[in-house]
């Protein structure tokens, strides 16, 4: 890990200094020596800040990386490149939510292919799941640091002014998808709506409730009441899914747009009905719910298209864009492995359906999405100039 | 019959997780939310009843060892037990732990008692709840909590208290607003959209700033020198005679008690609001209808039942729409439901019919935490021998343990950035006579009101104060107030009359 062992050395100097002061000074630590200590404990976090910058490549987008050699030839297997290696699997949400599991379970089926790898997973939640990749982007470009990141999230995300990271998601390797889904519109269960059409005889606003305008809920939901030129307004700050179906079933909003497996179980529950698949076509479990792509012209249908292309992304395993070929070569032949293993496979259903690609395939996937963004971005921004 | 669930191998996983949780809780920083991440890819291949065993069961019985750090250290064990060290560490620092504990322990034992048995009764009425309690409601009780913590805790220093508590109010601020979609006062760092990590923030507020004092001002942790001869020679009877007249003091704040049970159970069936929210407000509560002479704050055992209590029946209250609607009421009900499905298991209405099942996870958070809080009793004189132990021979080690913790949530040395500037804040303040849990209150309630402003703005502007839910509330809320503070005065009348004779 870059800079890591700096890091540390920075924490065992504060945590020595503090030890061996009160040890020795047995409590009598008056004021001055309280700031001394503090002073040293500052220099202490310095230094290893200092020395953790000096060992890591923070600033990847203008500095050329050394190139990581490595020693994998025709004849061995590529997935050996990983023997005797730590693998940090890096997840961009706290313990024990979906990406965690999906991801602990990766990690436990890593050994069962290649002898002697270590994988070792750290959650890195915040900055709405962009953290994980810029841990990824800011480490050593040797395949060896990954992360399962919310791809199609963080690409609605990058549309948003407020973004100002130094990457997308588009410019990681992705190395394989282990899930991907779309959005539904859904209703409560005892909602007076019934079609797309009733919206419209509402006679008002329709409230659509989201998480935030750069999260799943927002971006497609913008989309599609805005290319069904119904007249709405978002209610945004909801902590999560629990709270605005809670709102739902309360009367307080109207909608909400939400990935296909949350809104199958929420209808499964009980509690809502999806109205609309914010998509091309129609998803098979949700029977006679009718597309966006149906109800829209041929020109929108090509916006609708890229966005079925951006869900697409899925929860994406990405890894620095510098990693060597014959890395992303092991990668593909671990994934290859894994990702037909029964074992491994039902342990995914359980956490969400399993929808897997491999690294070319989803290279092929952002080779056809980056050129429309800015299209897709300019007409979102027609109709809600917020964005 | 529930019965047939309860084999032996089930007690097993059960005593395993009560061992572990009890770790997980007397653990400063670390709540249950860590320690069932670490369980849940653990359990894959256990049957259903195991898995819930270990992992229900066991996170149910950490809330007495959790009680137990933020009485004696006033470092929160988790966030929810935050209140707790406000009293209850005045408790400790007057010699009288074991009496904090004992209260801890009856709040604990009855509290889950009770709310185990109302949660069965009356599930279905209590669901009834979720439909009438949004984004409104929400914001009218968090108003008031704020407002009465306000009036309760403000002491001499009326303007620096009231300070403390924009200050609080301030820090919430600090993050991505979604309704604006901006990001306010993050200083570009990624780190900080999300806000302050509560673990950071009590610590560096609540924590450590009071370490900091005790070792400038050469103090130990407990200041009556009486108990300070306990070094070397700690007395298990006079500490088990303290805690049982601690235990017994909920009988003379069942009102209390009472009060704090409802509101755990109202803030934990609604989705979002969270049990230290809970916690706080119950503590709120708790400085209107106490009828002890000490002033909430300095050391009144009310600061500890009132909360404990709100705790464990908001525990019980995050289970109800859990279950029946797969809506997490807290983020540890997020994990249980994460549980729930890999266990093939999806909530919804229909799982309330199956009796056996509901009744299996009710019974199993029920003897989680009445057998957590007995098995740590005996434990407990062990534990507390730490604050009789010399201050300078112990803080070091406390400090690794707090730095790893706080390093190892999000494995982010921001973090221990943000602790340190922070703490020098937090002493700062503490210093010049500010109000550090102020400066908490501020800062939980602040960040709920303000979400659930932003929320009713949004869907109802300035009409939700017509909501005739709203007005009952509102109507409610102002009539307890009167009333309390009226006992309040009368009650400062007589202390004052008592003083002239």
């Amino acid at each position: 890990m870059p800079g890591s062992k700096a890091k540390e050395i920075g924490l065992l100097t504060i945590i020595t200094i503090f030890i061996k002061v009160f040890f020795v000074s047995e409590g009598k630590v008056g004021r001055r020596d309280f700031l001394k200590y503090l002073s040293t404990g500052i220099g202490g976090l310095v230094v290893g800040g200092v020395l953790g910058y000096l060992t890591s490549s923070y600033t990847i987008t203008t500095t050329p990386v050394t190139e990581v050699k490595t020693t994998i030839t025709q004849t061995v297997k590529p997935a050996r490149y990983f023997e005797g290696k730590t693998i940090e699997l890096v997840v961009p949400y706290s313990a024990g939510g979906g990406y965690d599991l999906a991801t602990r379970s990766l990690a436990n089926y890593i050994p069962k292919y290649v002898k002697g790898a270590t994988p070792v997973v750290i959650n890195r939640p915040g900055g709405q799941a962009l953290l994980g990749p810029a841990y990824v982007w800011s480490s050593k470009p040797d395949g060896l640091t990954v992360c399962l990141a919310n791809a199609y999230g963080n690409a609605y995300l990058s549309l948003t002014k407020e973004y100002n990271q130094p990457f997308t998601i588009f410019d990681f390797l992705p190395l394989g998808r282990i899930t991907w889904g779309q959005e539904v519109a859904v209703v409560a269960k005892n909602s007076p709506i019934k079609t797309v059409e009733d919206f419209k005889k509402l006679g008002r606003n329709v409230k659509i409730g989201a998480t935030g305008l750069g999260a799943e809920s927002g971006i497609p939901a913008l989309m599609t009441f805005s290319l069904l030129n119904i007249p709405f307004e978002m209610v945004l700050g909801f902590s999560g899914s629990g709270e605005v179906i809670a709102s739902l079933m309360r009367g307080e909003v109207d909608v909400y747009v939400v990935d296909e497996d949350t809104a199958y179980q929420n209808m499964m529950a009980g509690s809502v009905r999806p109205i609309l698949t914010v998509a091309a076509q129609r998803i098979k479990q949700f029977g006679d719910v009718p597309a966006l792509g149906e109800l829209v012209t041929k020109e929108q249908l090509r916006l609708v298209e890229l966005h079925d292309n951006i869900d697409k992304l899925g929860r994406l395993l990405i890894a620095h864009p510098k990693t060597p070929s014959e890395v992303y070569d092991a990668w593909q032949d671990l994934l290859k492995d894994i990702f037909v293993d029964a074992d491994f496979i039902e342990e995914q259903e359980k956490i969400r359906s399993f929808k897997p690609a491999l690294g070319d395939k989803m290279k092929q996937l952002i080779k056809e999405i980056k050129p429309s963004l800015s299209e897709f971005k300019e007409a979102l921004k027609k109709v809600y100039p917020e964005l | 019959m529930v019965l047939q669930f309860f084999t032996i191998d089930v007690f097993f996983y059960l005593i395993v997780g009560l061992l572990f949780f009890f770790i997980i809780g007397i653990l400063p920083v670390v709540g249950s939310i860590q320690g069932l991440a670490i369980l849940l890819p653990l359990v894959y291949k256990l049957d259903p009843p195991q898995a819930f065993a270990l992992m229900i069961g066991g996170a149910s019985g950490m809330w007495l060892s959790d009680a137990a750090c933020s009485i004696l250290l006033k470092i929160p064990g988790s966030s929810p037990t935050v209140p707790l060290t406000f009293d209850g560490f005045q408790l400790t620092r007057r010699g009288l732990h074991g009496y904090a504990l004992g209260a801890a322990t009856s709040a604990t034992i009855l509290g889950g008692i009770i709310s185990g048995i109302i949660t069965y009764g009356i599930m279905s009425v209590l669901l009834l709840l979720l439909m009438f309690l949004g984004p409104a409601e929400i914001t009218i009780i968090i108003a008031w909590g704020l407002i009465a913590s306000i009036i309760l805790l403000i002491g001499k220093e009326k303007i620096k208290e009231l300070l403390s508590a924009i200050i609080g109010l301030l820090l919430s601020t600090v993050g991505f607003a979604e309704t604006a979609h901006i990001a306010r006062f993050t200083f570009g760092f990624y780190d900080l959209w999300d806000g302050i990590p509560l673990s950071v923030f009590f610590l560096a507020m609540l924590g450590l700033p009071e370490f900091l004092g005790f070792l400038v001002r050469r103090e130990e942790f407990i200041v009556d020198i009486k108990y300070l001869t306990y070094v070397g020679g700690f007395r298990t009877r006079e500490f088990y005679k303290k805690f049982i007249e601690g235990f017994k003091e909920i009988f003379r704040s069942i009102r209390i008690f009472v009060q704090a049970i409802i509101t755990g159970l109202i803030f934990g069936i609604i989705p979002g609001v969270g049990t230290t929210a809970a916690s706080l407000l119950a503590y709120a509560q708790s400085g209107l209808l106490t009828k002890r002479k000490e002033k909430l704050g300095e050391g009144n055992v009310d600061g500890v039942i009132g909360p404990q209590s709100a705790i464990i029946s908001c525990w019980f209250g995050d289970f109800i729409p859990t279950i029946s609607f797969g809506i997490p009421g807290s983020a540890a009900k997020a994990l249980f439901l994460g549980l729930f499905m890999m266990k093939g298991l999806m909530p919804g209405p229909h799982i309330l019919k199956q009796v056996d099942l509901v009744n299996y996870i009710l019974l199993l958070v029920v003897i989680g935490v009445l057998l957590g809080s007995i098995l740590i009793i005996p434990l407990l004189p062990v534990i507390t021998r730490i604050v009789t132990i010399r201050i300078t021979s112990w803080v070091p080690i406390l400090l690794g343990i707090i730095f790893i913790a706080v390093y190892s949530d999000r494995s982010s040395l921001f973090d221990l950035f943000l602790l340190f500037i922070l703490t020098l804040l937090g002493y700062s303040l503490n210093k010049y006579g500010f109000s550090t849990p102020m400066v908490a209150i501020g800062f939980v309630l602040g960040g709920i009101l303000e979400q659930n402003v932003a929320l009713t703005y949004q869907i109802y502007g300035l009409s939700f104060l017509y909501k005739p839910t709203s007005l009952i509330l509102i109507i409610i809320l102002v009539a307890v107030t009167i009333v309390s503070l009226r006992m309040l005065r009368r009650k400062q009348i007589i202390a004052m009359g008592e003083e002239d004779d």
